[in-house]
C-alpha cells in the first residue's frame, strides 16, 4: 500500500513541472552527445485511453501529483445533444467575457475558430491568402427594415423576441413633464416649424392646376423640418434641461448588427449541423439600408420603462391568436449572404457617449412602399421597421459596451426611435431586456418590449402661405421623447465585461479592418489588405 | 396573356372560340414549412409576377396579396455516355394570400389509395419474380417466351 495522499491529480499536457523537467533533461543529454532513451511513462494503469494524462515514471511519486481530496475532471455531456451545445456555448461565453477589449470580442466572432476544411486552410496559408476573406464561411440571413413583406410582423417579433404595445407610448414614463409646461414649449416652437414647412414644402405634380386645392399633396424635406424643430426646442428650453448640453448628435450614421436566434422550425435542409438540429438556430445580420438621419447619445442610459421581469412574452400573444412563428427567413424573402459578422452602432468604441437616447430616421421607402397599402398594413410595415431599427441599434451598442449574444445584458437598455417623411410621424420606445436569443424561449426568462404610436400627421395640407390642420400632438410627443433625461448616476458597472476602454481614431485602422464594412473606394483601387493587430 | 395572335373574326367564321392561357401553374408541396396563407407553385418560365397574380385572381378568385418568384437552376446530371448534362431551369412562385385564408397542401395519397397502390406493386413484383424463376429454370430456351415448349 502506498503511503501518503491517495488521489492522483489530473495532469494536463501543458503541466509546467513535467514539460520543463523533460525538456531540460533531454536537452542536457543531447548537448553531451550521448545516446538518449525516452523516459518510459507509467500511470499505474495499463489500460489508459488519454495519453496526455501520463507522467514519467521518475515523477510518479512526487507529492504534487497527489492530493488528499479527489479532483475529478470536467464532465462533458454526450455530443450531438442539446446539453453539449449549451456546454460549448458556456465555454465560449467565458472565453469572450475574459477578453479585455471590444476589438478582441468582435474579432473573435468575425474571424473566430477555423470551421472550414483544414486542407483549404493549409492551401490558403501556402498561397498567403487571408482565409476569411477568400473562403468566407459565414452566411447569415441579411435582414432589412424595408421593404417589408405582407404579414411579416410576427417574423420580426420572433427574431427580436419583442412584444408590441400598439397605439400608445408608456404614459408613466413620460409623466416627468407637466401638461402646462409642455404646452408652453409647444407655443414657443410651433411658429418655427410652420415656417420650415412653408419654406420647404413643394408640389410634385405636373397638372397641379387641375387638382383641387384640398387634394394637393405637399412634400416637405423631412431633414430640414427636423433640424428646425430640434433647434427651436434647444433655444426654447435648452437652459432648463442640462442633459441636452451633455449629449452628442450624429448625422447620417450607418447601423448594422449580428446575432443568433434559436427557435426556428425544424428544417430538413439544416439537419447536418448540430446547432441547428438542436435548437433551430440561424445567424442573422441586420443592415440599415438608409442611414439614420440623426442620432442623440449620452454617457448614461435611459431609465427602464418596466422592471425587467415584468415584460410580456412576445410568443404568448401569437400563440393566443393561434398563429405559429419560427418560419425560415427565406419565406419572407431574405437570403443568406456571405459576409463577416459586424456591428455598427454609429460611433466608435471607447466614445464617452455610448447610450443612444433618440434617433430620427427618414426611410426613403416610406412613400414608395406604403403608397399601395391600406392603413393597417402600412402600420405593420412601419412597426417592423421601428422594431428592427431599435433592436439592431441596441445590439450593436451593447457589443461596444461588452455585451454579446453570449454574455447577456446585466441591465435593460432603453432607446427611442422616430420615423418620419416630414408629414407623417411615428414614435417608438423600445426596452431591450435580452440579447441572448440563441437560447430556446423556455430557458430565457426575459423579453423585449416595444411601445408604438400610429403614424400621426403633422399637418393636413398647405394653401398659399397657410398650413392647414397643423397637429400639436406631434410636437408634444417629440418634446416628450427628446427631453427625457437619462439616469443621473448608476451604482452598477455599465461595462462589466471590458477591462479597458480604448479609443482609437487611427485612420488606417478603420479602413483596414473588414468588420467595419466601410464603403468601397470610388477610384476603383482595391481596399488595403487586412493586417490583424490583435 | 395569350402570346398567340388569333386570326381576326370575319362573317362566316366560327362563333365560339375558347382562348386558353399559354401558361401553366402547378401547385407543389413546399420543401420548408410555410404559413397557412401561403402557397408554392411551379410556374412557366415566361410568367411574371403580374401574370401569376392575374392567373389566380381572374380564373380561380384567389385573394392574392403578394407574389415572389425565383428561378432554380437545373441540376447537373451524368449522362450514360459519360459527359454531364444540365437539366432545364425551373421557375417557382411563393404566393401570399390574405391573412384569414387558410390553405394546406392536400394529402394526395390517403390510406385507401396507398394500400391499393401497394397491392398493385406487390402483384407486379410477384410477376417479376416468377418471370425470373422461369428464366433461370428454362435457361436452355433463352430468348424464347416461357409458354413456348415442345
Amino acid at each position: 500500500m502506498r503511503p501518503g495522499p491517495l488521489f492522483r491529480r489530473v495532469v494536463n499536457r501543458s503541466c509546467p513541472t513535467v514539460i520543463s523537467n523533460r525538456t531540460f533533461q533531454s536537452s542536457s543529454l543531447r548537448s553531451g552527445n550521448q545516446r538518449t532513451t525516452v523516459t518510459p511513462y507509467y500511470d499505474g494503469n495499463d489500460f489508459v485511453r488519454d495519453r496526455s494524462q501520463l507522467i514519467p515514471r521518475s515523477l510518479y511519486h512526487q507529492p504534487e501529483h497527489w492530493t488528499d481530496e479527489p479532483e475529478y475532471p470536467e464532465i462533458v455531456p454526450p455530443r450531438k445533444t442539446r446539453a453539449f451545445v449549451n456546454y460549448e456555448r458556456h465555454k465560449e461565453a467565458e472565453k469572450v467575457a475574459a477578453m479585455p477589449t471590444v476589438k478582441e470580442k468582435m474579432a473573435h466572432f468575425a474571424f473566430g475558430p477555423p470551421l472550414v476544411n483544414p486542407l483549404k486552410v493549409y492551401i490558403a496559408r501556402q498561397a498567403k491568402l487571408d482565409i476569411r476573406r477568400w473562403y468566407q464561411i459565414f452566411q447569415p440571413y441579411e435582414i432589412e427594415g424595408f421593404p417589408v413583406k405582407y404579414d411579416a410582423l410576427p417574423f420580426y417579433k420572433h427574431i427580436t423576441r419583442t412584444a408590441v404595445v400598439a397605439d400608445q407610448l408608456p404614459a408613466d414614463y413620460y409623466a416627468y413633464i407637466e401638461e402646462a409646461e409642455l404646452n408652453d414649449i409647444v407655443d414657443k416652437v410651433r411658429q418655427t416649424v410652420i415656417n420650415a414647412i412653408l419654406a420647404e414644402g413643394r408640389y410634385y405634380s405636373k397638372n397641379l392646376d387641375q387638382i383641387p386645392v384640398e387634394e394637393r399633396v405637399v412634400v416637405v424635406q423631412a431633414q430640414n423640418v427636423i433640424d428646425a424643430l430640434v433647434r427651436a426646442v434647444n433655444l426654447a428650453v435648452g437652459k432648463d434641461f442640462p442633459h441636452l448640453r451633455e449629449m452628442q448628435q450624429d448625422t447620417d450614421t450607418r447601423c448594422a448588427a449580428f446575432w443568433k436566434r434559436g427557435g426556428f422550425l425544424h428544417d430538413a435542409q439544416l439537419k447536418r449541423r448540430i446547432y441547428d438540429k438542436a435548437s433551430g438556430e440561424l445567424m442573422l445580420q441586420y443592415i440599415e439600408e438608409d442611414n439614420i438621419f440623426r442620432n442623440f447619445r449620452h454617457e448614461l442610459p435611459l431609465p427602464e420603462v418596466l422592471p425587467r421581469e415584468s415584460c410580456v412574452p412576445s410568443a404568448a400573444t401569437e400563440q393566443a391568436e393561434g398563429r405559429q412563428v419560427g418560419y425560415n427567413p427565406t419565406i419572407y424573402g431574405f437570403r443568406p449572404e456571405k459576409s463577416i459578422p459586424h456591428w455598427i452602432p454609429g460611433h466608435w468604441f471607447g466614445d464617452p457617449c455610448e447610450f443612444s437616447t433618440l434617433s430620427l430616421d427618414v426611410p426613403k421607402a416610406w412613400t414608395r412602399q406604403l403608397s399601395g397599402q391600406d392603413e393597417a398594413q402600412a402600420f405593420e410595415s412601419l412597426a417592423c421597421n421601428a422594431i428592427m431599427a431599435s433592436f439592431g441599434r441596441i445590439v450593436a451598442q451593447a457589443m461596444y459596451l461588452g455585451f454579446t449574444f453570449l454574455n447577456e445584458l446585466s441591465y435593460p437598455i432603453v432607446t427611442q426611435s422616430i420615423m418620419t417623411n416630414g408629414r407623417d410621424w411615428m414614435f417608438a420606445t423600445y426596452q431591450a431586456n435580452t440579447i441572448a436569443l440563441w437560447k430556446p424561449d423556455e430557458e430565457n426568462p426575459f423579453n423585449n418590449m416595444c411601445w408604438l404610436t400610429q403614424p400621426v400627421k403633422l399637418f393636413d395640407r398647405v394653401e398659399g402661405s397657410e398650413v392647414i390642420g397643423f397637429n400639436d400632438e406631434v410636437l408634444r410627443l417629440f418634446i416628450k421623447q427628446y427631453l427625457k433625461a437619462p439616469v443621473t448616476s448608476t451604482n452598477s458597472n455599465l461595462r462589466p465585461y471590458i477591462e479597458k476602454t480604448e479609443r482609437s481614431y487611427w485612420k488606417n485602422e478603420h479602413s483596414q479592418t473588414p468588420f467595419y464594412h466601410r464603403p468601397t473606394r470610388r477610384d476603383g483601387k482595391p481596399r488595403q489588405p487586412f493586417k490583424p493587430e490583435i | 396573356m395569350a402570346t398567340k395572335t388569333y386570326p381576326l373574326w370575319k362573317p362566316g367564321g366560327p362563333q365560339l372560340r375558347i382562348f386558353l392561357p399559354d401558361f401553366y401553374m402547378k401547385l407543389v408541396r413546399p420543401a420548408r414549412a410555410i404559413p397557412p396563407n401561403m402557397a408554392h407553385f411551379k410556374i412557366d418560365m415566361k410568367m411574371s409576377k403580374i401574370d401569376v397574380k392575374n392567373y389566380l385572381t381572374k380564373i380561380y378568385n384567389v385573394p392574392v396579396k403578394e407574389v415572389r418568384t425565383h428561378i432554380k437552376k437545373g441540376m447537373l446530371i451524368r449522362h450514360p455516355a459519360g459527359h454531364k448534362v444540365e437539366e432545364p431551369d425551373q421557375k417557382y412562385a411563393f404566393v401570399t394570400m390574405e391573412k384569414n385564408v387558410e390553405f394546406h397542401f392536400p394529402n394526395l395519397f390517403p390510406d385507401v389509395v396507398r394500400q391499393a397502390l401497394e397491392k398493385e406493386e406487390e402483384g407486379f413484383s410477384d410477376a417479376l419474380n416468377k418471370m425470373r424463376l422461369d428464366k433461370s429454370q428454362k435457361w436452355h430456351r433463352s430468348g424464347a417466351p416461357t409458354w413456348f415448349s415442345v
